[in-house]
């Protein structure tokens, strides 16, 4: 370093040589250059006399006991409100749950169901749903189910197992599942899809095209 | 690395401060008032300082100190904890001089009746003291923050530049334009105290963004 770059980086830094926080080697550079300096150490000695200034000013006082009640009922409240957003979350999930549950038991009965009831006997006949007249032949159908709350992937899984039916796919970004079931013997596929879309919970309910 | 394992070598205030902080992490509330009254002296001042707006500081303090509370587990020993905390309450000051300027301007106004702006007769009006505390009023916030860091808390440039999270540089610049504003405002640093403009060129070449915040 030149003694110009000296200079320079000596004024830079003084006020960090006269709060004595440089470390040992820029300490030494910075004494070094002051040593032959007198502009440098004119410098020195008014930033002395401001850091004088600055620590000799304005007594400041606050109300410690006023501030640190002050903030503690913040710090209460603050306690308080997680607790009770907690709790909201806990009761609306567990609300949910229920939902979920009661509503896939729900479908799962009705599926059963129709299936018990709508067996004529004849093991794999289905209804067409241009056909109302029951004993026709009928086939498994797609169909698109959502529902009003958000009802868990694995709850709707295991109610279609149940009912020997199946997830194809779901759910989309709108919550509705794409499911295969079968039209029992005896039931248009009006009427069970009415009856689909009867069950509390079921949003919506249509046959894939 | 969690706080709890966290040791200090930097002195045995420091060590002291970040067993309470500790503590603190574990909603120890004896701990929080012992930090709170050691804290708020000092973090009074700083803000007092910063802002220049008695009536807000109170609040800040008090926002400081309840992020200490909330988020002390989140201390990573970067830093001695006092300039963590006092990192903490310049964002908080900063954000609190920045809700100001969006204020209406009626109750800015009435804000500014805190202000000493009057500096035409100083010299024959005030003290010393006073005269100081016009002269800080004239020079920005972060410039105030870093004569205030480093003159009267007594923070190296590296410490300063953790508490604003700036580079070292960028504390230099500030440090380079509030001595010289200062000096143009108060006599006993008046006389050539200035640095040169050759610092100054070499300043704006490292740090030309803050060159344009400030002028």
């Amino acid at each position: 370093m030149n003694r110009k770059k000296h200079h320079e980086h000596t004024l830079e830094v003084l006020p960090w040589f006269v709060n004595d926080t440089l470390d040992r080697k820029e300490r030494e550079q910075v004494l070094k250059h002051l040593a032959q300096c007198d502009g440098c150490r004119e410098e020195r000695d008014r930033l002395i006399e401001l850091q004088k200034m600055i620590r000799e000013g304005e007594v400041v006082d606050g109300d410690v006991e006023f501030s640190f009640r002050r903030t503690m009922k913040r710090i209460e409240e603050a306690e308080r409100n997680r607790e009770s957003v907690a709790d909201l979350r806990d009761r609306n999930s567990k609300r949910r749950l229920f939902a979920s549950l009661a509503l896939a038991a729900g479908l799962g009965v009705f599926l059963v169901g129709t299936l018990l009831v709508g067996d004529t006997g004849q093991g794999t006949e289905f209804q067409t749903l241009t056909s109302d007249q029951p004993g026709v032949p009928g086939s498994a159908r797609q169909m698109a189910i959502g529902f009003v709350d958000p009802i868990p992937a694995t709850t709707l899984r295991q109610a279609l197992i149940e009912t020997g039916s199946n997830i194809v796919s779901g759910p989309d970004e709108n919550g509705v599942y794409l499911v295969e079931v079968e039209v029992p013997g005896g039931l248009s596929h009006e009427v069970f899809l009415r009856r689909i879309q009867g069950i509390e919970g079921v949003k919506h309910a249509a046959f894939a095209q | 690395m969690s706080i709890h394992e966290l040791t200090s070598d930097r002195g045995p205030e420091d060590a002291e401060n970040l067993k309470l902080l500790q503590r603190v992490a574990v909603k120890d509330r004896v701990a929080f008032e012992t930090l709170y009254r050691k804290f708020h002296p000092q973090l009074t001042r700083y803000l007092m300082r910063l802002m220049r707006r008695p009536e807000l500081v109170e609040e800040v303090v008090s926002d400081t100190l309840f992020v200490v509370w909330e988020k002390a587990t989140q201390f990573q020993g970067r830093s001695r904890v006092s300039t963590w905390v006092t990192g903490i309450a310049y964002l908080k000051g900063i954000k609190a001089l920045d809700r100001l300027k969006t204020m209406p301007e009626q109750q800015a106004d009435e804000l500014n009746d805190y202000d000493t702006a009057d500096d035409s007769d100083l010299i024959s009006r005030i003290g010393l003291q006073e005269w100081l505390g016009s002269g800080l009023d004239q020079i920005s916030a972060d410039q105030r923050s870093v004569v205030e860091l480093t003159y009267f808390s007594g923070y190296s440039y590296q410490e300063i530049a953790d508490v604003m999270g700036c580079p070292v540089n960028t504390v230099k610049t500030r440090m380079f334009h509030a001595r010289r504003r200062l000096a143009s405002l108060l006599p006993a640093l008046a006389k050539g105290a200035a640095p040169s403009d050759s610092v100054e060129v070499e300043h704006g070449e490292k740090s030309l963004g803050e060159q344009e915040n400030l002028e």
